[in-house]
């Protein structure tokens, strides 16, 4: 048999089959694609049930996972006493209730005694649109362990929710005065659970944390001179790392832990020098007329940035680990100073002044886009927190000196608790 | 082989069939315009089948024709050339009219018509035989030719109109969807990237999902897919078009978000 | 009778006149003394003792140190300076002169520079501010000829001001470098 195709017929079964094709489509429906590009910054909604938890323990564990979530500023914690149910177990959630609330997630949890004065705490995240559980774990712990526990717990809800790891239960240091008292504290990254690593009646300034969080470099006067103590959180010894003719001081640690940058001025002006953790090896970094101070490496280790006023007025610079020729960093503005880098290495926070205000401004390295975070006028060294989220500075509101902790891009400003007193030059501690 | 074959019924099958898509075909007719349906005797040339081709085979070989296809509407769907067609070549009802012959096959058949020569010779006068009752039948279906002739165009020219119409109307109802899932996209959570994210999800006229989205395309951040997920999901009910029919388009979506771009 | 008293008065005159001579010693001692204690005064009570007509040791006795003289510029020991500057102004060029000329005097003496910042701005930084201070008066003191054996710069920053008050009077206060000789304080 032999085929013949008739050109007419051809066209005109193609044609039809082409007009059918797009009836067929348009009758019966296609999936058509929407796009949706960009969003808002919006806020999780959370709804944080209390825990079943015995009234004499010393700590709500959920009052301190909503004080934590709220300070990140990336949630909105609901309000939760008007719900009918306080469910502490899964099979106690009635999911309307809390989607009612418009949460798109909640915690539920309890606390346990155990033999031994332990005590168990097991909580669940949940997902409240898709009805399923997000995480849940279980804690062995003693009395004393609890709000580091709800910390964690706190870090955890962060993590699953925004992706990023929640630094809840870090430390921070920072210096207090009380008339001629200086006392070098550690404490919760809230600000609570004080302790004391240094008391002195002269001077402490400039604490530094070591990348594995067991020491802490620092410049003490008692010698009636700056000088630079390394002193290990876990025994409480110290061994002075620099005190050599002049000032010693800004230490601040390489990222592998193995090396310190530090500014001496053996009677000229303040330059920055390299030297090894056990205070060997001494070597100078910067070599110029000026002052250069306030080192501080970049994550990868091969940057040093620092403060300079060899251009006439202090300003950023970077330079090479192995020395060189600096560049730099800082462009707007008579002057920038206190740099410090975020985690991950994009961007630079300092302290500026305009108009005779000094604030905490964020510079992105890679656009040279500047951004002034605070509206105060007395900031001082500003520090990121370990995931880059939020930056930690001290302020002076009605003439006494206080902690603020300022999210990355501007949006939340908080004060931290402190202990009483004149608090100053603050440093967040790692992971 | 080639051979003609008789089947006396396939007269009103083949009417049926051309009714049917002379109504499908005149949606992209409507603006041609129709010369009288007498044409002066003039070759035509005419092939034998042995077998019926069913409309929704596209014949392989010639994707060439495609082009001329559509701007000039091939299967002109005309009750009367479609008879006359049958009685010429009375296996191919749905396709062949004379005008077409006349018409458009002028590009494509000319090297043709150099094969064929001696053959063409035979069946031209075959043709002419078959012309003349040709004509009369013309005659005779003329009026109710012309009769469905007007109410085709008239039905092809408000297809046309409810397709612009419901076009638009669509493009509205995209852009409010767009709008209104866009506002609960915390973009926050989806790191410093440029993440596509797409999923699919089915509607119920009221405007809610049925069953759960499905993630087709993840953007590899768990809180980033978590995040967007609900901001779906709290979008609803989606604002649908008010015409049922337009309903159909927006039963199935495809929701493609770049969270982090402007 | 007339001869005793004739002898008497002669005898009286000597007397008086080897008195003065104790009277004259002490001034010239005192000015030479550099130690704060006027060692040499001691003396004087002794040789004065039998004259009670003398003079009273305790009026003879200013062992004014110049370095805290009142009267005397070497008691000022504060260069202050404008804002973010480390220039020693030309008016406190003779303060600078004046205590370059003691230590250029006074081979044992040293001094410790102790630079000085108000308070505005990194701590850091304004201790490297002081430190620029000192050197700068330093520098001065160098090339008026003192040596850098006598000299020690050492910096406080904001850490030691003068007064706590957030106004530009008290910023101006603190912002100086000190002279601080060796042995006090």
């Amino acid at each position: 048999m032999i085929c013949l195709y008739n050109s007419h017929m051809t066209k005109k079964l193609l044609a039809i089959w082409f007009v059918l094709n797009g009836l067929l489509s348009a009758t019966e429906g296609a999936a058509l694609t929407i796009e949706i590009v960009g969003g808002a910054a919006q806020q999780i909604p959370i709804a944080i049930v209390p825990f079943a938890q015995s009234a004499n323990l010393p700590d709500s564990l959920a009052m301190v996972v909503d004080a934590d979530l709220r300070r990140s500023g990336l949630f909105r914690v609901l309000e939760t006493r008007g719900v009918a149910s306080v469910p502490h177990e899964l099979a106690e959630v009635k999911y309307p209730e809390w989607a009612a609330l418009q949460a798109q997630a909640m915690t539920i949890g309890k606390v346990e005694t155990l033999p031994g004065n332990r005590l168990q705490v097991s909580f669940r995240l949940l997902d409240v649109v898709k009805q399923s559980q997000i995480a849940g774990l279980e804690y062995n712990i003693t009395p004393r362990q609890l709000r580091q526990t709800a910390h964690k717990i706190a870090d955890i809800i962060y993590e699953k929710l925004t992706g990023e790891p929640g630094v809840f239960a870090t430390r921070i240091t920072y210096i207090t005065k009380s008339g001629k008292h200086y006392v070098l504290q550690v404490a919760d990254a809230d600000g609570s659970n004080a302790q004391t690593v240094l008391s002195s009646v002269e001077p402490i300034i400039s604490p530094a944390w070591s990348p594995d969080g067991t020491q802490l470099a620092y410049v003490s006067f008692e010698k009636k001179k700056p000088v630079i103590y390394v002193q290990s959180l876990v025994s409480g010894q110290r061994y002075v790392l620099a005190n050599f003719k002049g000032n010693n001081s800004a230490p601040g640690w390489s990222p592998d832990g193995k090396k310190l940058a530090i500014v001496l001025t053996h009677g000229a002006n303040s330059q920055i020098y390299l030297i090894n953790a056990d205070g060997t090896g001494l070597a100078q970094l910067s070599h110029s007329n000026a002052i250069d101070t306030e080192p501080t490496w970049s994550p990868d280790g091969k940057w040093i940035y620092f403060t300079s006023d060899r251009g006439g007025s202090p300003q950023i610079y970077r330079m090479s680990v192995l020395g060189g020729d600096a560049q730099r960093v800082t462009y707007e503005g008579s002057y920038n100073v206190s740099p410090h880098l975020s985690p991950d290495g994009n961007q630079l926070v300092y302290i500026r002044r305009d108009d005779g205000k000094f604030r905490v401004t964020v510079q992105e390295l890679a656009t040279g886009q500047v951004q002034v975070l605070s509206d105060s006028a007395q900031d001082e060294s500003p520090s990121f927190a370990p995931n880059g989220r939020l930056i930690i500075y001290a302020t002076n509101i009605n003439g006494r000196n206080v902690l603020s902790a300022v999210s990355a891009d501007g949006r939340v400003r908080q004060r931290l608790s402190e202990s009483g007193g004149d608090v100053r030059e603050p440093s967040w501690g790692p992971l | 082989m080639i051979r003609t074959r008789e089947n006396p019924l396939a007269l009103r099958a083949g009417a049926l069939s051309v009714l049917v898509h002379g109504l499908l075909l005149t949606l992209l007719v409507v603006s041609f315009s129709w010369h009288s349906v007498v044409q002066p005797l003039q070759v035509a040339q005419v092939e034998l089948w042995d077998s019926l081709p069913t409309p929704d085979q596209p014949p392989p070989e010639l994707p060439k024709p495609l082009p001329k296809v559509e701007p000039q509407p091939a299967p002109k769907p005309e009750p009367p050339p479609e008879p006359k067609a049958e009685i010429q070549v009375k296996i191919k009802p749905p396709v062949e009219t004379p005008k077409k012959v006349e018409k458009k096959p002028k590009e494509i058949p000319k090297p043709k018509a150099e094969d064929k020569g001696q053959d063409e010779i035979k069946r031209l006068q075959q043709l002419l035989a078959e012309d003349d009752k040709r004509l009369e039948h013309e005659a005779q279906q003329k009026d109710a030719q012309q009769l469905t002739e007007a109410r085709n165009a008239a039905e092809a020219r408000k297809a046309a109109e409810a397709l612009n119409a419901s076009s638009g109307v669509v493009n509205e109802y995209k852009a409010k969807i767009q709008a209104k899932i866009k506002r609960y996209v915390n973009r926050q959570v989806c790191g410093n990237g440029k993440p596509i994210l797409e999923f699919a999800i089915s509607l119920m006229p009221t405007g809610e999902i049925s069953g759960t989205p499905r993630v087709t395309r993840s953007s590899g951040l768990p809180a980033c897919d978590m995040a967007v997920e609900y901001a779906i999901q709290k979008a609803q009910p989606l604002p649908l078009p008010p015409q049922p029919e337009l309903f159909a388009q927006f039963r199935d979506l495809t929701l493609q978000f770049r969270p982090n771009e402007e | 009778m007339n001869k005793r008293l004739m002898s008497s008065i002669v005898l009286a005159a000597f007397l008086a006149a080897c008195s003065s001579k104790a009277v004259k010693e002490e001034p010239k001692a005192a000015v030479e003394d550099k130690s704060p204690t006027a060692q040499v005064v001691e003396k004087a009570p002794a040789k004065e003792a039998p004259a009670a007509t003398a003079t009273p040791v305790t009026e003879q006795k200013p062992t004014v140190n110049p370095l805290k003289d009142p009267n005397n510029i070497l008691s000022k020991r504060s260069i202050y300076f404008d804002f973010d500057k480390d220039e020693v102004k030309s008016e406190y060029r003779p303060l600078v002169e004046a205590h370059a000329k003691y230590l250029n005097e006074h081979a044992d003496a040293k001094v410790a520079l102790q630079g000085n910042a108000d308070e505005r701005g990194s701590r850091e930084y304004n201790l490297a501010l002081g430190q620029k201070r000192a050197v700068a008066v330093k520098k001065v003191m160098n090339v008026l000829g003192v040596n850098d054996k006598q000299i020690e710069t050492v910096s406080y920053g904001e850490e030691k001001p003068r007064c706590a008050e957030r106004n530009e009077a008290c910023w101006a206060q603190n912002r100086r470098d000190d002279i601080v000789y060796q042995g006090e304080e």
